[in-house]
């Protein structure tokens, strides 16, 4: 899934600007992710993307640049 | 068409059907108790009568009343709801019997999906997947011990006329098989006279699963998706979901065809519900029971598929075809509904009726409020405790979750508590959040979700 | 209910879009329903099947009998026969004053106490709602 359209399903699940979304950004310190907010963030990144993020790698999606790395190899 | 239904019910489901039937220009009868007077449906009626004492026993369980205001009133057909006598096939044959088109399956198929064993056999032959276990009754210990050796540890002992939990034992070893089968059977004795055992595999920790489908007499059957009811506490539904998450899009498509079959084993007609058990594999599934009515919950399918279930029942009681084929149905988005009880979850959950002093319902784009309640109005105390329900429709599972938490921040109702709270707290707990509810999770949690509103209401008391 | 509250009542009918309106108490009942021209009256005229006035409750103010039974009223025992009371007859404890019928099974209605029966409330093979006020009397 193109970076673009990553960027937008985080601006609109964390409610964050979209300037502050680059790949080494972190969502907890830099997006302001809570636990729930990066539960959801997973739901919404699933919906999207049409795959199911096993809860083990979901700990592993730390910055922006894990979700597009994680996307990019686990196609739907 | 029918021209004048009499509506064997009350509270919000009566007004889900009264809603239909005036949109299909269908006249309604409502019957009420003297308890239930100033109820809405009453007075949106074509015609209400009043037919007995607040008891339900002597008013909305009172067939001979049921039967004789129908036909005084003229009524062509009987719309029995869901609860009462939705699934009383004596019921069923005494409204035919008076010429009245019960809205719902004969009596003779609501025998045949009701008892458990005897679809459990059904199913088996309609080549429809039934948790394993004994081949009809289990009449002594022995066999009991042998089928359960069989079918593998751990087991449940069941009354074959059980039903609402009574009359049921688990059984993990054959250590403790006999004392468990002497009284599962003798509170089968004491429950439902009658002491037929049959005995089935335990699922652990499932899924439960119930797909919607609609039979009309033409042999059309169809399926309309499924429903995710795992959010329950001792059997009761609090929150309901469509579709199940947990469901690829395969095993939905076989999980429905086996419905699809259900359904014909029984040549079901009218719009009815197969419950599967979805075992934690997340592959193998069983049949568990078909309830021959409408469902409390049928209103998150209608959601999701844009069908009026009710609109089809009226049309199938009135001898059309289904005008909806299979390649229809689509599940568009996703489809929420929490069930709003007069009952207090921190005194375990004790129902509490009285009258409404001040009440708003949430609005808006994709909420739907079902209830029959309005200010100043008196839940009664005889009936069940529901006083409404909430459903939201959103694209997305999340958004759908995001909605629905603005509801129960919308909803006000004083003059009596509800479970509103707990919903809302459920609706922030990450397992809910991520899909990985089971049956089991209510009573898991209930102590950290009580626990959590206490905390918020301090907080508040304190601000 | 005082006049008051019923033109209140009327008044706030009036406002809502409810098609009929029937209130009902220990002693008294009223039923309004809206005539005339609905708002999108389709081919034939929306003609409402409630009663268009509520019929005025019949005068003599005394204790009522009521319908123990939801079912059809009937005044005498058989059609041919004379009814089993008229007003101004005096009664018995325990008579039979008039039958109430539920699916063909045949219900007497007895009389509370010895009185005098001062108004017949229901016509002959009307449908009679439980509880409903079926004659009036005066106990003696």
């Amino acid at each position: 899934m193109e970076f673009e359209k990553v960027r937008d399903i985080i601006v609109e699940t964390l409610g964050c600007d979209a300037e502050q979304v680059t790949p080494t950004a972190s969502l907890a310190d830099d997006l302001g992710a809570d636990s729930l907010a990066s539960v959801e963030l997973v739901m919404a990144l699933e919906e999207a993307a049409g795959v199911t993020i096993d809860d083990a790698d979901v700990a592993n999606l730390k910055t922006v640049g894990d979700i597009m790395d994680y996307l990019a190899a686990h196609k739907a | 068409m029918l021209k004048r239904v009499l509506i064997a019910n009350r509270g919000e489901i009566a007004l889900r059907v009264l809603r239909a039937c005036r949109e299909l220009g269908i006249e309604t009868v409502a019957v009420y108790s003297q308890a239930d007077a100033e109820a809405l449906h009453v007075q949106l009626a074509t015609q209400s009568v009043c037919i007995g004492p607040a008891k339900a026993s002597e008013s909305y369980l009172n067939q001979t009343a049921l039967l004789t205001a129908a036909l005084a009133t003229g009524c062509d057909g009987i719309h029995p709801g869901y609860g009462f006598l939705s699934e009383n096939a004596d019921f069923a044959d005494a409204c035919a019997a008076a010429g009245l088109t019960f809205i719902g399956p004969s009596g003779d198929t609501i025998r045949k999906a009701g008892s458990k064993s005897a679809a459990r056999d059904l199913m088996r032959a309609a080549g429809v997947p039934v948790t394993p276990g004994s081949d009809g009754p289990v009449s002594s210990v022995e066999e009991a011990l042998a089928a359960a050796e069989s079918v593998g540890y751990p087991v449940l002992l069941k009354a074959s006329a059980g039903g609402g939990g009574r009359g049921i034992r688990r059984c993990d070893n054959a250590q403790i098989l006999p004392a468990a089968y002497a009284e599962a059977k003798a509170e089968a004795k004491a429950c439902f006279g009658d002491d037929e055992m049959y005995l089935e595999k335990l699922v652990l920790a499932p899924r439960h699963i119930e797909f919607q489908v609609l039979a009309d007499r033409h042999g059309n059957v169809i399926h309309l998706g499924d429903r995710d009811c795992s959010v329950q506490r001792r059997n009761q539904k609090l929150i309901e979901e469509a579709p199940a998450r947990c469901l690829t899009p395969a095993l939905r498509e076989e999980m429905g065809q086996a419905a699809v079959r259900a359904a014909r084993a029984v040549n079901y007609e009218g719009a009815g519900t197969v419950e599967f058990l979805l075992d934690a594999d997340g592959e193998h599934f069983y049949f568990m029971e078909m309830n021959t009515r409408i469902q409390v919950e049928h209103g998150v399918t209608e959601m999701i598929t844009g069908v009026d279930l009710v609109r089809q029942q009226l049309r199938i009681a009135s001898g059309l075809a289904l005008d909806v084929t299979q390649a229809d149905i689509h599940l568009e988005g996703h489809s929420i509904e929490c069930r709003i009880n007069a009952e207090d979850p921190t005194k375990n959950f004790q129902p509490c009726p009285g009258q409404v002093s001040f009440l708003h319902f949430p609005g808006g784009a994709g909420v739907r409020v079902d209830s029959c309640l309005y200010n100043g109005c008196t839940l009664s105390p005889y009936y069940d405790s529901m006083a409404a329900k909430l459903l939201v429709h959103a694209p997305t599972r999340l958004e759908a979750i995001r909605k629905m938490r603005r509801c129960l921040e919308e909803f006000t109702l004083e003059g009596f508590p509800t479970n509103a709270e707990l919903s809302y707290q459920i609706l922030y707990h990450p397992i809910f959040v991520r899909g990985g509810c089971t049956t089991a999770f209510l009573d898991e949690h209930l102590p950290e979700l009580l626990d959590f509103s206490r905390r918020v209401e301090e907080h508040e008391e304190g601000v | 209910m005082t006049n008051q509250e019923i033109y209140d009542l009327i008044a706030c009918f009036e406002r809502s879009s409810l098609q009929t309106l029937r209130l009902s108490r220990q002693d008294f009942s009223i039923e309004l329903s809206r005539g005339g021209a609905a708002a999108a009256a389709p081919a034939a005229p929306a003609a409402m099947p409630a009663p268009a006035a509520a019929p005025a409750p019949r005068e003599a103010d005394g204790e009522a009998i009521t319908a123990p039974l939801v079912g059809t009223f009937y005044a005498a025992p058989a059609p041919d026969q004379p009814p089993f009371v008229k007003v101004g007859d005096r009664v018995k404890k325990g008579q039979t004053v008039c039958l109430i019928e539920a699916m063909k099974m045949m219900s007497e209605v007895p009389a509370p106490c010895d009185c005098i029966i001062e108004a017949v409330l229901k016509d002959n093979g009307e449908l009679a709602a439980f509880g409903e006020p079926l004659l009036r009397y005066k106990p003696c």
